[in-house]
């Protein structure tokens, strides 16, 4: 069977991924990822309407804090990324569907197997918040993505120390979202 | 550069979905899949613990049926260009659907589909789940509450939920749901039908 582009021909009974092009696969990949992050925004507008804002916040810090090592175990195996270092941590987060690529803009500058450094040019929270709710961006960036990122690294390796280097709104119209240095002592 | 199977390999700043081979990024769909309803499953069990069972399962209906199916619908049919009204399209996008098919694969390479479709015409079909992770989940934790609410309360609706937004005139019916009597048995499976 020649490789589909998209799904707009007939039904096919025993029809399996692999029959569809690799960008056909790739699309449904973004549009898994994009779900992912729009479903977590619904739950938290949910608690929001219902507890309020603190015991939303409260739960999103422990939904990603849960849900991080699992994300990374499944990330990992699909792509057989191996080890328990920095540059480890950086592969599997290229390829993270929560922090999915086309989503967030970012660069990895991996000095050693034990140092790196991650920039995040764009970021779909922070484009948002930045002009809605500025309380909310330092928070979600101070508060969450410092937890967040923890967990993701801890799974890992717990070792990996984070320092944020820039993180929160910094004043500058072209400003960059956030920059984060991971490390492992040796 | 030549398609990479996996990232085991050195990092490498550049690298994109496009790089790899249709295998890898197959894997990575499943590990997303898992990762969607794993979200959705932490929600719901943080707010089991907070605020009980009835309060949790309501919010999770309101979710899905105030914005996530929807969501679910349109990313998929644009993802893969599907368009139509009839039994068929509805079966196709629950082929490729996130929150379902996605998941219900076997293990790499082949991702044999745990889902299978009998498509009598235009008008009629047969959807039957062969295997069910969440099914297994909750046989396994021996947690019949959830699995009453995720089988009869959300898929019961959101199926028709769903068949209705492609076309008003589809009725779903459940031919068989869980609790099973044994593994061998399927998970579910259910009729659609345009009369």
């Amino acid at each position: 069977m020649q490789e589909l582009k998209d799904y707009s021909g007939p039904f096919v009974r025993n029809i399996k991924f692999e029959d569809f092009s690799k960008e056909a696969l790739g699309r449904l990949l973004q549009a898994c990822c994009k779900e992912i992050l729009v479903l977590d925004a619904y739950w938290q507008e949910q608690m929001r309407k219902r507890v309020g804002e603190d015991a939303a916040r409260e739960c999103l810090i422990e939904n990603y804090t849960r849900i991080g090592k699992h994300e990374m175990k499944w990330t990992m195996e699909a792509l057989n990324i191996k080890g328990n270092d920095v540059e480890a941590y950086a592969k599997a987060n290229q390829f993270l569907p929560s922090f999915a690529q086309g989503f967030f803009d970012f660069d990895w500058d991996v000095k050693n197997k034990n140092h790196a450094i991650l920039t995040v040019q764009r970021c779909p929270a922070f484009t948002q918040f930045k002009e809605q709710d500025p309380e909310k961006l330092e928070w979600n960036c101070h508060v969450l993505e410092a937890a967040a990122i923890k967990a993701y690294a801890a799974a890992v390796n717990p070792d990996i120390q984070i320092k944020a280097l820039k993180v929160g709104l910094g004043g500058k119209p072209d400003e960059i979202a956030c920059q984060w240095e991971f490390k492992i002592e040796t | 550069m030549k398609e990479l199977q996996d990232y085991s390999g050195e990092f490498n700043p550049d690298l994109t979905l496009p790089d790899f081979s249709k295998e890898a990024i197959l894997r990575l769909l499943v590990a997303s899949g898992k990762l969607y309803l794993g979200i959705d499953g932490i929600w719901t069990g943080l707010m089991r613990k907070k605020h009980g069972d009835k309060v949790a399962f309501d919010y999770d209906k309101e979710v899905w049926f105030s914005k996530g199916l929807e969501l679910d619908i349109r990313q998929t049919v644009e993802a893969l260009n599907i368009k139509g009204n009839d039994i068929p399209t509805l079966f196709k996008y629950f082929q490729f659907g996130p929150a379902f098919s996605v998941i219900y694969v076997g293990p790499p390479p082949n991702f044999e589909p745990r889902v299978k479709f009998e498509l009598k015409n235009k008008n009629h079909g047969i959807m039957t789940v062969t295997r069910c992770n969440s099914l297994e989940y909750f046989e396994r934790h021996k947690d019949t509450a959830l699995q009453k609410l995720a089988c009869e309360e959300i898929d019961l609706p959101a199926f028709k939920w769903i068949a209705k937004r492609f076309n008003p005139k589809i009725e779903v019916e459940p031919i068989k749901l869980p609790p099973r009597k044994s593994e061998d048995e399927i998970a579910c499976q259910w009729e659609f039908k345009i009369e």
